[in-house]
């Protein structure tokens, strides 16, 4: 140990630093001589670690007892709906004939779907009139809204307390070193919100977490990425991408990255080849929606997602509304488990996934292979067709090409608006059109757009391909 | 949780910081354990290496039996929950008189959960106990057997009924766990072994002790087809170790307890070297065991390749 000024510090035999008095306190860590080790947490904090605990449990015990324990829990949830949420009132009907304990999958399963309108509708009836006390403090909730048209929700600090429970499982899963520095790049915190100190979980002893503006242009966002020079970055996947494409053309690294996690968009192969190529690190995807909370996390040990059944019920339908096969695909229907104050029940949430068979890793959580993404990211055919189509790594031979977003105006007009270090020839526009007609098995016209910036949604969200055809669909 | 999967620099910072903190406590607040812990008059806050534990005498059993009562520490810990005292009974040699708080029954049960976990327990099923402790039979019934909400029931047979008594309980119960000591569990074997008993749900025997033999080992797998998960428990300390689940060495659970093996001439044994094992619980604040000598012999294994960080005994000898 050596003394400088005010400041101790704790070397190691090598005489390397480990931790001093000051920066143990400055980054939350453990103060070396004040504080018991392991720490004892404070109580929303231990009661998080708590919940996390059984989770390791819960993800091994069989099937048929997850389904059991999970079915309790959503008889909780659509009783206290039926009893104290004005919007439920009615569409909850006959549950009273129900003996407590004997709700079961068939009366759920007789539910109706709920759509996003809807709850932009319902608004304030929406939110429970009695909100269990020992759920804490309620509050709102607004999504950031992809298209432009938000909803909100009420939600409680229980709610808060499980989501910090699965953020730890996937910590735990990937085995995350969380003594590091962790970034987050996301919409901005509102001026004035920013926590004065923030790590990344509620375990006592983890590293610092710094959050970044996803909307500042991405020369500017690539700086502070590599100035702060996290172990883990945490984004949406084409943000990580522009990064990533960034440290190609600048050789530029982060040095100390070791893992990169990925939320908000469907994250496509190439970009999980993207970030290996060029950082050599693993991503780590995830499945949430703000109005939902976790919905599903990456295996440790393949790409498929785990449906967290604590949080959520995710039922995956065909156009009929039945239940889909493992290696189909259909639409993700989700009720929520832990909102007491504005519950979700068979909340269509707008996206398309594939169902997995059992995992090999021997959790028994539910599996989805692939989210494939929105209605609006369809592309639709004349002939009723209808497919999410992946446009990205047949442009690949076009070096010039920085960056390109797909927007089907009609069933024979496709706009691809393009940034390029130079312009398309004819020759390659017509090169480009050739390769989505053969593609797309149909013989779109594609106008090729030049363009500065294709700048991201307001929540820093970028789609791809997204259709003017299955946007009306959805509106009607 | 996380920490078994932490940098082993950083985890032997904070583990020897806690042993600091333990160490100056105690020097501060009892006579007995400050003429014990004289160096630390000489060391500057913070300064406390694996080497300076050389300075503190070992105390074996007899010495622990002698001071025990000098050893307790009469100052109230605000966090460290209700105090309350412990009698262990060592064989051939008188009971030892211990103060345990509440924050030592929470560490049992995070390091059982632990146990659970690495073992894929369900605990969802029965467990049988079988305890030397006397009347535990009545006590135990219709509780849980972990702090898991959905855990199922304990049910306790003395170890002083006859083994057939025993096989007859475990057949009845039809447990999903069984939890005894390795002398039990072979009388237990050989019972069953005789008249060919084997009971239907059974998924795992936790045995804690010091040393299970490879034949009890080989019978149980052979008999049962099912595993022995070995933890190696000493009243007066706590659990010390739990066998890793990929491997049959264990890892010492280093946030609750500073294990040491050392060698005849006092110094750490290096992995595949055999001594004796001194522990220091670093979480027990009234009683404090500085150097204590369990009076087992263990083999120092090598880190493990699960990738755990946590120190590993290879096995425990008698």
């Amino acid at each position: 140990m050596a003394k400088r000024g005010s400041k101790t510090v704790f070397r190691s035999r090598d005489g390397s630093a480990i931790a001093s008095n000051k920066a143990s306190r400055q980054s939350n860590q453990i103060g070396p001589l004040n504080q018991n080790w392991p720490i004892l947490p404070k109580l929303s904090s231990a009661q998080a670690m708590a919940v996390f605990s059984q989770m390791q449990f819960i993800e091994r015990m069989s099937a048929a007892n997850q389904k059991r324990l999970q079915l309790r829990q959503i008889e909780r949830v659509v009783r206290h709906a039926h009893t104290t949420i004005p919007f439920y009132r009615h569409r909850i009907d006959g549950i009273e004939q129900i003996p407590v304990g004997e709700l079961g999958e068939s009366f759920l399963s007789s539910l109706p779907i709920l759509t996003r309108s809807e709850i932009q509708a319902a608004g304030t009836r929406l939110q429970s009139t009695r909100p269990p006390a020992e759920h804490g403090r309620v509050y709102l909730q607004r999504t950031s809204g992809s298209t432009g048209k938000p909803i909100e929700v009420a939600s409680t600090g229980l709610r808060k307390i499980i989501s910090n429970a699965h953020t730890l499982r996937a910590y735990y899963w990937h085995k995350l070193d969380i003594t590091q520095k962790f970034v987050s790049i996301r919409t901005a915190f509102k001026p004035g919100t920013e926590p004065k100190k923030a790590s990344w979980s509620v375990i006592p002893w983890s590293g610092p977490s710094k959050r970044l503006d996803i909307n500042l242009p991405i020369s500017e966002l690539f700086e502070q990425f590599i100035a702060e020079n996290p172990a883990v970055v945490f984004s949406h996947p084409y943000t990580l991408m522009l990064l990533a494409e960034r440290s190609r053309e600048t050789g530029i690294l982060p040095v100390k990255l070791s893992h990169a996690q990925s939320f908000g968009e469907a994250l496509s192969p190439n970009i999980r080849q993207t970030l290996r190529e060029v950082w050599n690190v693993p991503v780590i995807d995830s499945y949430s929606a703000t109005e939902i909370g976790i919905i599903a996390h990456q295996c440790p040990d393949n790409e498929q997602l785990h449906i967290q059944v604590e949080n959520v019920r995710v039922e995956v339908l065909d156009d009929n509304g039945n239940q889909c096969r493992p290696g189909t695909v259909g639409k993700v229907v989700i009720t929520t488990l832990q909102n007491f104050a504005s519950p979700l029940i068979r909340y269509e949430i707008g996206d398309y996934a594939e169902v997995g068979d059992n995992c090999t890793c021997g959790r028994t959580l539910p599996v989805l292979t692939r989210i494939l993404g929105r209605h609006r990211n369809l592309c639709v055919l004349k002939n009723g067709e209808r497919f999410f189509p992946e446009i990205q790594s047949h442009l690949k031979p076009f070096n010039h090409l920085r960056q390109f977003q797909a927007h089907q105006r009609s069933l024979e007009e496709i706009d691809l608006k393009v940034v390029a270090d130079r312009p398309f020839t004819d020759d390659e526009k017509n090169e480009v059109q050739a390769i989505i007609q053969k593609k797309f098995h149909y013989p779109f016209r594609v106008n090729v757009i030049e363009v500065s910036d294709i700048p991201r949604a307001a929540n820093g969200k970028f789609e791809e391909f997204k259709s003017d055809l299955q946007e009306a669909r959805i509106d009607s | 949780m996380f920490t078994q999967w932490m940098n082993s620099d950083l985890f032997q910072f904070y583990q020897l910081r806690q042993l600091e903190n333990l160490m100056r406590f105690a020097g501060g607040n009892s006579n007995y354990l400050a003429s014990r812990l004289k160096f630390l008059e000489n060391l500057s806050v913070g300064g406390l290496y694996a080497e300076h534990l050389a300075l503190v005498p070992v105390m074996n059993i007899s010495e622990l039996q002698k001071n025990s009562q000098k050893l307790i520490v009469r100052k109230r810990l605000p966090n460290h929950g209700k105090r309350r005292m412990v009698r262990v009974n060592k064989s051939k040699s008188p009971p030892v008189k211990l103060m345990f708080t509440g924050l030592l029954d929470s560490w049992r049960e995070a390091l059982t959960l632990r146990s659970l976990d690495w073992h894929g327990s369900d605990v969802s099923t029965a467990c049988l106990r079988i305890d030397r402790k006397p009347d535990r039979e009545k006590s135990a019934s219709r509780r849980p057997w972990s702090i898991l909400p959905w855990s199922g029931r304990l049910h306790v047979v003395q170890a002083d009924r006859p083994a057939r008594e025993q096989l007859e309980e475990l057949v009845r119960i039809n447990p999903g766990s069984l939890q005894t000591e390795p002398d039990i569990l072979q009388d237990l074997m050989k019972q069953a072994d005789l008249h060919g008993i084997k009971p239907e749900n059974l998924k795992e025997i936790r045995c804690r002790g010091q040393s299970i033999d490879l034949e009890l080992r080989e019978l149980t797998e052979k008999t049962w087809g099912v595993s022995i998960i070995h933890e190696y428990f000493v009243e007066e300390v706590g659990l010390i170790a739990i066998q890793c689940p990929s491997h049959k060495g264990l890892h010492i659970n280093s946030e609750f307890v500073f294990a040491e093996v050392l060698d005849e001439q006092d110094k750490p044994c290096s992995a595949g070297q055999t001594g004796r094992v001194v522990v220091t619980p670093i979480q027990n604040f009234q009683t404090p065991l500085i150097r204590y000598d369990t009076g087992h012999l263990a083999e120092v294994g090598k880190p493990c390749a699960c990738g755990r960080t946590l120190p590993v005994l290879e096995r425990i000898l008698s």
